[in-house]
């Protein structure tokens, strides 16, 4: 997200609580805003339908299988889009947002077309799955120009008609499918709203620009670094989907996991607050030290001077992790000290007390997981990146394979020794990059 | 139009007797050192040769100036390329950890009793294609940087990091390229090089390989000439914080690019079983460089004075023709290069003008080696209104050039036994040239009772008025150049025989190649060659 950085550390510049809650909260809106707009919709949804959701299990699980879906085919492909799109703008082509853009959506409706695999072809859930890869393009042309609150605000829009298309639906007597369908208006309409805050990108079209699509294999590590990551969050979901042995099959003949999905989705949310905090000091301290070590590398500075800053960088990485270790321990402490008044308010059964207390600490080493994987990617550390993504669909699905087998109280164990592991490992990598960071910085020159 | 032949391998069994690794010369460039080349080849057809050459980037040469004779029974080229390509396989961790331990020692030599096996060492492991070790090991792994590291807080501790950090890696890629090159040297009985630098290191690794002799012939001081070019690289900042021999008032960064390419002459100085170069005056020189003073010798270069017989025949005719008032023609003849000074020319000539109107110089040289500085050339001619005083007439042939010339000029930062001045001498031409190199000696005489006539006058380096004052003596005074141009014939024919002197490098030759005991005999007769 180039260019949030100044923004952000504008805001700060007074150093006052306040201008750090603005700053925060800015943070938490462009960093997490469409994923939390997301989830927070499904629950609204849910919240709105009323009853122990058992009713409307295939819609849920149908919006549920397309953002999964659409995550894992479309990660690999939109960091290798976004990386074009930046490198496009330093070298001062505005033309290739939007000729890209179009090679995008051309191959869009091919890179959705596995999903049918595993949903019906032709159904609404298989338009979900390519429509929001649609505007994950979108959502990533806006973000290359820098308008992350057309963004955010074209994500509200659209999920609320999304909701009201789910409201609707039912109210007209509606199945599940309707429900989908109606939730797809919405998102047709976060696709309407993101293209006509293109039409200045849009208006410098010449034509299709397909050449992006050679780093998938130029650049197989970052490729590969985001499937891996996104295969890595969402493939034990999908084996809880499809093998636990307390899952239910929706009348979409699609299954889904009661016991995992609901204290999985509601700790997820508790990754909120440390993404965004974490986003703060990425885009203000560590960018700053970034900076000066940049600049006193390209300016002549002598040696001395290089080590110093590359000391700032050092304690700055340090700095931000720790913070956001003790920040996000404070919550997922908050999540298991409250848990059964939580639970209770959201309606979640005492069996699941064990999977909402293992989500809880699964997310925490997950939050810092891909804290320090940012980190890695600000660092230009794609290899070792998608070598940490890698690592984590490899334990996720081998630890979960192994704890399906030990039944419902061990639900989520895997995914949280998985995500541990991979943070380790990433901390390694990350520990070792941040070491050799000048000398990186000179060998990719 | 016959293309240029780009490789030729010698005949199975057979090893040609001397290896010749020419670095930016012949057979692709003409001047001074690619015509000594020419000439030996021609002038030694029972020799067999090897011929290596080395340019610089492909797009620098174009097409072969000289053509490769019978006698050359190998030749192959190479083109730098700034880097050598990596090799498929990375080395290993433990590779990369004694290699840089390697180059840390040598660095940490330089200057010492250490410094040639250390070289060796860092040698042989580049060039072991076992190891898979390319430059990024030096500067892209954890190993490496911290020799990197380690060199900067040695040499250039409080410089920038960033210009010594591409200043070192230029340097190292380059020696790299240059090592990995030797490989590719054809077999000799014994090398010779006409320089230190890449050649001359690759001759020595080549010799080293093939257990050859190797011999060594500086026409000009390589290391001098790439002092001269270093010091002009802008974007290697000057400190002026140093105040070391040839490196005085240079930043230490660029002390440290001087430094490596004096290590490679010593590398190649120690390699040599035999030195030479072209005046006695060399030898302190390359003594305090580090050759070994029990291996120099000094052999002149020489010419054929029967191929100049027609220029002076002509000239003598179009000087008879003139008379006093006649403005007067200089000239020059060489490569317009940095090293030859041509605005001190030019300025020279600001003031020849204005006290003889009418007087022209006559610059004749190929401008594509440094174009940008022969675009500044130009410039500065028109910048002092001589845009009709001075004819930059590119390459021509020197023989169809020097009898139009009534005085010959050089300006040049270093020299060593410019050939020009003895073709101009062959000419019936008087000379005026810097102090540098021979050139005092070759115009002024030896100083023995035989050979102490002037042909000309010596100027100091970057001084326009004392080479304007010589040239207005000579074509202000007819007589005066008549006199001195004699004395330039008579010491040419006298003194700088062709055929004298490639009788004294043939000895050598042969004496050290059949010192080789691997290839005793060459296995060709010199007729099969080609």
């Amino acid at each position: 997200m180039a260019g949030i950085s100044l923004q952000l550390r504008r805001m700060v510049r007074g150093n006052t609580a306040f201008s750090w809650l603005k700053g925060g909260g800015y943070a938490l809106i462009i960093s997490t805003g469409p994923w939390v707009l997301s989830m927070v919709a499904v629950a609204l949804v849910a919240a709105l339908l009323g009853g122990d959701g058992s009713e409307h299990a295939a819609f849920f699980a149908s919006v549920s299988y397309s953002q999964a879906a659409s995550q894992i085919l479309f990660m690999p492909v939109i960091l290798v889009f976004s990386r074009h799109l930046a490198d496009g703008i330093y070298l001062k082509k505005p033309e290739v947002i939007g000729e890209s853009l179009i090679a995008a959506l051309l191959v869009t409706p091919l890179l959705a077309y596995p999903a049918a695999l595993i949903l019906a072809p032709g159904s609404a859930a298989l338009h979900l799955t390519m429509i929001n890869g649609a505007n994950a393009f979108a959502g990533a042309c806006l973000g290359a120009s820098q308008r992350f609150l057309r963004v955010l605000l074209a994500y509200a829009a659209g999920y609320a008609v999304s909701c009201l298309g789910v409201i609707l639906a039912l109210s007209a007597g509606g199945s599940n499918a309707d429900c989908v369908s109606g939730f797809l208006v919405g998102q047709c309409v976060l696709f309407a709203l993101l293209i006509s805050g293109m039409r200045a990108e849009l208006s410098l079209l010449r034509g299709a620009d397909f050449s992006w699509l050679a780093g998938l294999w130029r650049n197989p590590a970052l490729s590969l670094g985001g499937l891996g990551l996104a295969a890595g969050l969402w493939c034990e979901k999908f084996a809880y989907w499809f093998f636990a042995p307390d899952r239910v099959v929706t009348e979409l003949g699609i299954g889904y996991c009661p016991s995992y999905d609901l204290p999985m989705f509601l700790a997820m949310l508790s990754a909120t607050p440390g993404i965004a905090f974490f986003y703060l000091q990425l885009e203000t301290g560590f960018a700053d030290a970034m900076e000066r070590l940049t600049d006193r590398l390209s300016f002549g500075a002598a040696l001395a001077e290089v080590d110093e800053a590359h000391a700032e960088v050092r304690s700055t990485v340090v700095r931000c992790l720790t913070m956001l270790c003790r920040a996000q321990a404070g919550i997922t402490l908050f999540g298991l000290l409250f848990a059964e008044g939580l639970m209770e308010g959201a309606g979640v059964g005492a069996v699941q007390m064990g999977v909402w207390r293992v989500a809880f600490f699964a997310v925490f080493f997950l939050v810092l997981f891909v804290c320090v994987q940012a980190l890695l990617f600000y660092m230009n550390a794609i290899r070792e990146a998608a070598w940490c993504s890698l690592c984590l669909l490899a334990l996720n699905l081998g630890l979960t394979a192994v704890f399906l087998r030990a039944g419902t109280a061990y639900h989520g164990v895997g995914f949280m020794i998985a995500s541990a592991a991979s943070l380790l490992l990433s901390l390694f990598f990350l520990g070792r990059a941040v070491t050799r960071l000048p000398m990186r910085m000179f060998t990719s020159r | 139009m016959k293309p240029a032949e780009t490789f030729r391998a010698a005949p199975p069994g057979v090893v040609p007797d001397v290896g010749y690794v020419l670095e930016g010369t012949f057979p692709y460039v003409k001047g001074g050192v690619s015509s000594w080349i020419d000439q030996a080849l021609n002038a030694m057809p029972q020799i067999t040769f090897g011929v290596h050459f080395i340019g610089g980037p492909r797009e620098l040469y174009h097409g072969q100036a000289y053509k490769l004779g019978p006698n050359i029974l190998a030749y192959t080229e190479d083109f730098l390329r700034g880097e050598p390509l990596p090799p498929r396989r990375r080395a290993t961790a433990a590779t990369r950890r004694r290699f840089a331990a390697a180059v840390d020692e040598l660095i940490g030599s330089l200057n010492g009793p250490d410094e040639l096996r250390a070289f060796w060492v860092v040698s042989d492991m580049v060039t072991d294609d076992a190891l898979n070790l390319c430059v990024d090991d030096l500067f892209a792994t954890p190993e490496g940087w911290e020799v990197v590291r380690h060199t900067y807080n040695r040499f250039a501790a409080g410089e920038s990091f960033l210009d010594f950090h591409y200043a070192f890696r230029n340097v190292a890629a380059s020696l790299w390229e240059a090592l990995l090159l030797s490989k590719k040297t054809p077999p000799a009985r014994m090398y010779h090089s006409v320089c230190t630098g890449y050649a001359g290191m690759a001759s020595a690794a080549a010799a080293r390989r093939e257990g050859a002799k190797f011999f060594l012939t500086e026409h000009g001081l390589y290391v001098m000439e790439r002092v001269v070019e270093i010091s002009a690289v802008k974007w290697l900042r000057d400190a002026g914080t140093l105040n070391i021999d040839l490196t005085a008032g240079i930043s230490p960064v660029k002390k440290l690019f001087i430094d490596l390419f004096l290590l490679v002459g010593r590398v190649c100085y120690h390699s040599a079983d035999r030195i030479s170069n072209l005046f006695p005056a060399n030898d302190a020189i390359q003594v305090s460089l580090g050759a070994p003073a029990d291996r120099i010798e000094s052999i002149a270069n020489g010419i054929d004075p029967a191929v100049f017989a027609k220029a002076l025949q002509l000239r003598r005719e179009r000087r008879a023709k003139e008379t006093a008032e006649t403005p007067g023609m200089v000239g020059f003849v060489g490569r317009v290069s940095r090293i030859k000074d041509v605005p001190t020319l030019i300025r020279a000539m600001a003031i020849v003008c204005k006290k003889r109107p009418g007087a022209k110089l006559h610059l004749v040289g190929p401008g594509d080696e440094e174009p940008d500085y022969y675009e500044e050339c130009k410039r500065l001619a028109r910048e002092l209104g001589l845009g009709d005083a001075i004819e930059f007439a590119g390459a021509r042939k020197v023989t169809e050039e020097l009898w139009k010339m009534d005085v010959l000029v050089l300006t040049s930062l270093s020299e060593g036994l410019p050939f020009v001045i003895l073709e101009a001498f062959a000419v019936g031409i008087p000379c005026i040239s810097t102090d540098v190199g021979s050139c005092r000696m070759i115009i002024e005489g030896n100083g023995s009772a035989e050979d102490d006539r002037p042909a000309g006058y010596i100027t100091r380096v970057g001084m326009a008025n004392e080479t304007a004052d010589a040239i207005l003596k000579l074509i202000g005074d007819r007589d005066n150049c008549e006199r001195m141009g004699a004395n330039g014939l008579d010491r040419v024919v006298s003194l700088y025989r062709q055929s004298e002197i490639m009788g004294r490098y043939e000895r050598i030759y042969r004496e050290l190649a059949d010192q080789n005991p691997r290839h005793p005999h060459s296995g060709a007769k010199p007729a099969e060659g080609g």
